[in-house]
C-alpha cells in the first residue's frame, strides 16, 4: 500500500484518504489564490495541507483543458477544418461541414471541363468499410440509380485515395440541419409534422427500392431554406461494414438506432421506421428518445427492451417557447394520438412497429386530418401482451395476477362501452397500467412491492389519479377487486367493492352495479355472511335481467347466485338450469375464456355437490383441455387436478386419485408456493385418499408438517375446520384416539356459533369427535356426539361423500345403543 | 480467429456469477472466453496509422454488451456489477492494445478519444494510455470504488447520471468524487512522468 507514495508525496495518500477527501471537497470551491490561507485555518498538518493543494491544483488544471482536443481530428489537419491543399482523389476538400460515427463529410470542389462542380465528401474511418467497398458501389449503382427522388441526396461515387482513405462523393446540398431548422423558425407541432412526412415519403421511396438507411437522425435530414427536405446517406448503409461482422452498429448513431441496431440483430425496413420514430421524437419534445444516454447504457436497455417515456414527459424545458405554445398546451398536445403514434415506431421489437414508413406517413396524415389514429386502438392489446414479457422479473410473483388484472380491466373496459370513446379510455388506461408496474418496481420506487395484494392495493388508490370519468373508473376498479379476490385479498376487496356499488347505484349503471353485486355477495358467502350475501346475488340476478344488461354481467349473476345458493344449502333445480344457462349462454355468445371457464367450472362444483361427481367429471375433464396449454394457468389446471381426484377417490378409485392429488399439489406448489391456500387446501383430502389407500401415518405425517403453515396462513378462523376435521380422521385411522378427540374438540370449538345451526360442517365435527370418544370406550360421551351427526347428515346429504359420512354416522349411533 | 469457447455459455454464465459474488479473479478466465471476438473488432478498429482509426467506443463496447446480455441468466438486479465488468474489460481491451502498440513505438502514446464527456481525461499532457492504467491501478488499491467509477465513466463512457444510477448514488457524488479522483490521477501522472519500470 505504501508502494503508491512516490517521491514527490511527503506523505502516504492511502494513510489519509479519508481527509484527503474531505479537504478537496471542503475547499474545492475556494478560488486558488485563498485556499492556501483557508486550508492553514482548517488543518494543522503542513504536509497533509501540501498535498491537498497539489491535487485541487491538478483537478483545476482538468478542468481548464480544452476537451475539443481529444476529439478525432479529421486528415492532416486539427478537428473542424481541412487545409485547402486536401485532395481525395480529384476532388479539393474547401472546409468540413458534418461529422459523425463513421466519418467527416466535406465540402469539396472538382474541376470538369474548366467548370468547378460541387459535392460532398465524405472521408470514412477506414475500418467501416473493407477492401470491395468500391465494387460494392458500382455492383450497387443500378440500385442507387434508381433512387432519383427529390428529397434524397445522391451518392455519386466512391474510392480509395492514394493513401488508402476510403471516401464516398455525395450531392451537394444548401441547407440546415432539421432540428436547427425547425427551432430557428420556432415551427408549430403541425409544420414540423408536414416536414415529417415529406422525410417519411422520402424513405418510403427508398424502401419500395430495396434501400434502407440505417442511420436515420436530425443531422442527416437537411431542410432547404424553401422548406424542402433532403435526406443524406442514403444507400450508405450498404456500402458499409465490418470486414468481419454483418453488423450494423457500427455505422448507426447511438441515439437513435433501434435496438436490434444496437443488439447486432437483423435489421429491415422497420429499422427505419424506429429511426423515424426518434426524429419524430425529438421534433416534438426537443429531445432524442433516450436523452444523453451513454452508447453502454442504451445497449443495455436496449437488451432489456426498456422503451422510452411517454411524449409529453419527454418535452424539455426550451421547447415549447420554440414550437409557439405553452409547455402546458405542449404537453397537452403530445398527449394521446402523438404519443400513441410515436410509440408505435419506438416499440422494442421490430414486429410490434407500424409495418411500413407508408402506414406511419398515412397515420401522421390521419392525425393532421384530425381523423381517428390507429395506433390509439392497437396500444391496450399491445400493452396487454406486453405485461408479461417485460415485467417477468421485477414482478415476478404478480405476474399472473398482472396479466389477470390487465385482461380484466382491458375487457371491463372494452366489453360494454361505446366504441368512440374507448381509444381515449384504453390510452388512459395502459398509462395508468403502466405506471403501476412502475411503482411495482422496485428500479422506480426503491421499495419493492413485495406482495400482489400490496399491489393491486397500491393499483387500486392511485386509479383515480388516472381515471377521471366515473363510469370508466368503476370499470377499471372492478377489474381491480376482481383480481384482488382471486389473489386472496376478500376484505379489500369487499371494501372496493362497496364503493363501487354505491357509485354505480348513484350513477344508474345497472351493469356495473349487478356485476360489482355479484362479486360483493361471493365474498359475503365465502366470509361467511350468508345473509348479506344472498341479498346482494339476488339483486345482482334481478338487474341482470333488465335487458340493456349485457350478457357477460348477466352470465357471471347467474353464476354466483346459483353456486352461491346451492353451495350454502339452498339447493334448487331452479340453480341448477341457472349455471346450465350460464355456461350455454357463454358460448353462444363467444364471451372470454374467463367466464366460459367460470360458468363450467361453477356448474361441475355444483353437479359434484348434488352428488353427482361423475357427472361433473366430464365437464373438469373439458376444462382441463381448455387450460391446457396456457402457461398462465397451471393454478387453474391445478384446481381441477384436485377436484378429479377427489371424484375418484370418492367414487371408489382411490388408486386413481392418488397421482392425481400428487399434480394438483405440485402444481399449487408451482404457480402460488407451498404456503398458498390452493397447494394447502389440497392436503387434507390427499390425506384422505392415503388414509383410505391404508397409508394413514402418511397422512398423519402430512397434515402434521402442514399444520403450522394452515394456522399461519388462515390464522383464527373457522376456516381450519377441514383441515382439523381430516387430521382427526387420519388420527382415528392410526389409532391415535386421544389425539383425534383433541383435534375434534378444537374443531368444534372454532365452528361453534359461526355456521347456520344445520351446516353439515358440524354434523362432522360431531361425527369425528363420537367416532375418537366411542374408540375410547366412552360410550355414553359419545353417543350424543353420534345422534347430532346423524341428525344433521342423514337427512341433508347430497354428495357421494356426504351419504358416506351419513352411513357413518348411523353406524356410529347403532354401535352406541 | 475463432471462438469456440465462447459457445458455451454455461461457463461464461459461472464466471460472471463468481465475479458478481465479489470473486475477482474469475476476470482473467472470463476476458479469455470473451476476448477473441472482442480483440478482433479492436483490431479492426485500430487499424492503420492514420488518424481516423481512433477507436470509435461504441463499437466495442456493442460486441461487450451483447456477449454478456446473451447470458441468458444474467441478472439485471445486479446492473452494477453488470456494468462494472463491462468497464473493467473495455479497460482491458484498450489497455491490451494500447501495449502492443507501445511494443512498436514508445513514445507519442497511444491517444484514444473516448466520447466528448470523457475527453478530460485524454487532455493529459503526457499521458499514454499504460500510465493511466499504472495510475488507476493505485487508486484502485487505495480507493476500489473511485477507481470503478472512472472505469464507468472513463472506459465504458456512462454518463454521470448512469454512473450515479450504476452505483446508486447521486449524481453530485459522482461527481465530486470524480473531480478528486480526476485531480488524483493527473498530479500521479505528472509526478510519474518518466518512465518506471519498477512498478507493475
Amino acid at each position: 500500500m505504501t508502494e503508491v507514495v512516490q517521491g514527490s508525496n511527503p506523505i502516504s495518500d492511502s494513510d489519509h484518504w479519508e481527509d484527503l477527501q474531505t479537504l478537496f471537497d471542503r475547499f474545492e470551491a475556494t478560488p486558488a489564490d485563498r485556499r492556501e490561507a483557508a486550508l492553514e485555518a482548517a488543518c494543522g498538518d503542513p504536509q497533509l495541507r501540501r498535498r491537498v493543494l497539489d491535487l485541487l491544483k491538478a483537478a483545476d488544471l482538468m478542468e481548464a483543458a480544452p476537451s475539443g482536443e481529444a476529439a478525432p481530428a479529421m486528415g492532416a489537419a486539427s478537428a473542424g477544418k481541412a487545409t485547402p491543399s486536401t485532395f481525395m482523389g480529384p476532388y479539393r476538400l474547401v472546409r468540413e461541414i458534418g461529422r459523425g460515427g463513421i466519418g467527416a463529410v466535406y465540402l469539396a470542389e472538382r474541376f470538369v471541363d474548366g467548370v468547378t462542380l460541387r459535392s460532398a465528401v465524405k472521408i470514412l474511418a477506414p475500418h467501416v468499410v473493407d477492401p470491395s467497398f468500391v465494387d460494392r458501389f458500382y455492383r450497387e449503382q443500378q440500385n442507387l440509380a434508381a433512387l432519383d427522388h427529390p428529397n434524397i441526396t445522391r451518392l455519386l461515387d466512391a474510392g480509395w485515395t492514394e493513401s488508402g482513405q476510403p471516401y464516398l462523393v455525395m450531392e451537394y446540398v444548401e441547407g440546415t440541419h432539421l432540428d436547427a431548422y425547425c427551432d430557428s423558425r420556432n415551427l408549430a407541432i403541425e409544420e414540423r409534422l408536414r416536414l415529417f412526412l415529406q422525410i417519411c415519403d422520402a424513405v418510403s421511396d427508398a424502401h419500395r427500392n430495396l434501400i434502407v438507411h440505417l442511420d436515420l437522425k436530425p443531422s442527416n435530414v437537411l431542410v432547404s431554406t424553401a422548406g424542402s427536405v433532403k435526406l443524406l446517406d442514403f444507400g450508405t448503409s450498404k456500402l458499409i461494414r465490418l470486414d468481419d461482422s454483418p453488423t450494423s452498429t457500427i455505422m448507426a448513431t447511438p441515439a437513435y438506432a433501434s435496438p436490434e441496431q444496437l443488439l447486432n440483430e437483423p435489421v429491415s425496413t422497420a429499422s427505419d421506421v424506429y429511426g423515424l420514430g426518434a426524429i419524430l421524437f425529438e421534433l416534438l419534445t426537443g429531445r432524442a428518445p433516450f436523452g444523453k444516454a451513454s452508447a453502454a447504457s442504451r445497449i443495455e436497455a436496449a437488451a432489456r427492451e426498456v422503451e422510452p417515456e411517454a411524449l409529453p414527459r419527454a418535452v424539455i424545458p426550451d421547447a415549447a417557447p420554440r414550437r409557439g405554445q405553452s409547455e402546458a398546451k405542449l404537453r397537452q398536445a403530445l398527449r394521446g394520438d402523438l404519443a400513441a403514434i410515436v410509440a408505435a415506431c419506438l416499440r422494442s421489437r421490430p414486429k410490434d412497429r407500424y409495418s411500413s414508413v407508408e402506414a406511419l406517413g398515412e397515420e401522421v396524415r390521419r392525425y393532421l386530418d384530425c381523423k381517428p389514429v390507429l395506433a390509439r386502438r392497437q396500444t391496450l392489446l399491445y400493452t396487454a401482451g406486453k405485461f408479461f414479457r417485460r415485467h417477468r422479473l421485477p414482478v415476478a410473483a404478480g405476474c399472473a395476477v398482472a396479466l389477470t388484472v390487465a385482461v380484466s380491466v382491458a375487457y371491463a373496459w372494452s366489453g360494454q362501452r361505446q366504441a368512440l370513446r374507448e381509444a381515449e379510455r384504453a390510452v388512459r388506461m395502459q398509462t395508468f397500467l403502466f405506471s403501476l408496474f412502475k411503482m411495482a418496481n422496485p428500479d422506480h420506487t426503491g421499495k419493492p412491492i413485495a406482495t400482489v395484494p400490496e399491489f393491486l392495493r397500491v393499483g387500486m388508490s392511485k386509479l383515480p389519479e388516472y381515471i377521471h370519468e366515473p363510469a370508466d373508473l368503476r370499470a377499471a376498479q372492478l377489474g381491480l377487486a376482481e383480481s384482488m379476490i382471486e389473489s386472496g385479498d376478500l376484505a379489500d376487496a369487499r371494501t372496493a367493492l362497496a364503493s363501487i356499488i354505491a357509485n354505480a347505484s348513484q350513477a344508474h349503471d345497472l351493469a356495473d352495479k349487478a356485476e360489482a353485486e355479484a362479486f360483493a355477495g361471493s365474498v359475503d358467502f365465502q366470509q361467511g355472511n350468508i345473509a348479506a350475501g344472498r341479498a346482494l346475488e339476488a339483486d345482482a340476478l334481478r338487474l341482470s335481467r333488465t335487458p340493456s344488461i349485457p350478457p357477460r354481467v348477466r352470465v357471471l349473476s347467474e353464476i354466483y347466485f346459483a353456486f352461491n345458493e346451492d353451495d350454502n344449502g339452498f339447493v334448487s333445480d331452479e340453480n341448477l338450469r341457472l349455471l346450465r344457462s350460464a355456461v350455454q349462454e357463454s358460448r353462444q355468445r363467444g364471451l372470454p375464456a374467463r367466464e366460459n371457464s367460470l360458468a363450467l367450472f361453477y356448474l361441475a362444483s355444483d353437479l359434484y355437490m348434488r352428488g353427482r361427481g361423475l357427472d361433473a367429471k366430464p365437464i373438469f375433464e373439458q376444462l382441463l383441455r381448455l387450460y391446457e396449454g396456457d402457461p398462465l394457468a397451471l393454478c387453474d389446471r391445478s384446481e381441477i387436478y384436485g377436484w378429479l381426484a377427489w371424484i375418484s377417490n370418492t367414487n371408489g378409485d382411490t388408486p386413481a386419485s392418488l397421482p392425481l392429488f400428487r399434480k394438483a399439489y405440485d402444481g399449487y406448489v408451482e404457480c402460488s408456493g407451498a404456503d398458498s391456500r390452493g397447494a394447502l387446501d389440497q392436503l387434507p383430502y390427499w390425506s384422505d385418499a392415503l388414509v383410505r389407500a391404508g397409508r394413514a401415518k402418511e397422512a398423519v405425517g402430512m397434515l402434521e408438517e402442514a399444520l403450522p403453515a394452515w394456522r399461519r396462513v388462515l390464522g383464527d378462523t373457522s376456516e381450519q375446520s377441514e383441515m382439523l376435521y381430516f387430521l382427526a380422521r387420519a388420527y382415528l385411522a392410526t389409532d391415535r384416539f386421544a389425539d383425534a378427540e383433541r383435534a375434534a374438540t378444537e374443531l368444534l370449538g372454532r365452528i361453534a356459533g359461526k355456521l347456520a345451526p344445520d351446516d353439515r360442517t358440524i354434523g362432522t365435527a360431531h361425527l369425528v369427535l363420537g367416532q375418537a370418544l366411542a374408540a375410547q370406550h366412552r360410550y355414553s360421551e359419545a353417543r350424543p356426539h353420534a345422534e347430532i351427526a346423524v341428525d344433521l347428515l342423514v337427512k341433508s346429504a347430497v354428495s357421494v361423500y356426504g351419504n358416506q359420512l351419513g352411513a357413518q354416522a348411523q353406524a356410529l349411533a347403532a354401535e352406541l345403543k | 480467429m475463432t471462438e469456440p469457447k465462447s459457445n458455451q455459455p454455461g461457463e461464461v454464465t459461472l464466471l460472471l456469477r463468481r465475479w458478481s459474488e465479489g470473486q475477482t479473479d474469475s476476470l482473467d478466465p472470463l476476458f479469455n472466453l470473451v476476448y477473441p471476438r472482442l480483440r478482433q473488432i479492436a483490431n479492426a478498429l485500430f487499424r492503420g496509422e492514420s488518424p481516423e482509426s481512433v477507436l470509435q467506443p461504441t463499437s466495442v463496447v456493442n460486441e461487450l454488451f451483447i456477449k454478456l446480455v446473451r447470458q441468458h441468466s444474467l441478472q439485471f438486479e445486479n446492473r452494477e456489477h453488470f456494468f462494472s465488468l463491462a468497464a473493467s474489460l473495455m479497460r482491458r481491451i484498450l489497455v491490451d492494445h494500447a501495449r502492443s502498440e507501445n511494443r512498436i513505438k514508445r513514445n507519442g502514446g497511444q491517444r484514444v478519444a473516448l466520447t466528448d464527456d470523457l475527453a478530460w481525461g485524454w487532455a493529459m499532457p503526457s499521458a499514454d494510455l499504460l500510465d493511466i492504467d499504472r495510475a488507476l491501478k493505485e487508486l484502485q488499491k487505495i480507493d476500489p470504488r473511485k477507481s470503478r467509477m472512472v472505469e464507468l465513466r472513463f472506459f465504458l463512457g456512462t454518463t454521470s447520471e448512469e454512473t450515479a444510477d450504476i452505483l446508486e448514488t447521486s449524481k453530485a457524488t459522482v461527481d465530486r468524487e470524480l473531480k478528486f479522483a480526476r485531480g488524483w490521477l493527473y498530479e500521479r501522472l505528472q509526478a510519474n512522468a518518466s518512465p518506471r519500470d519498477g512498478l507493475p
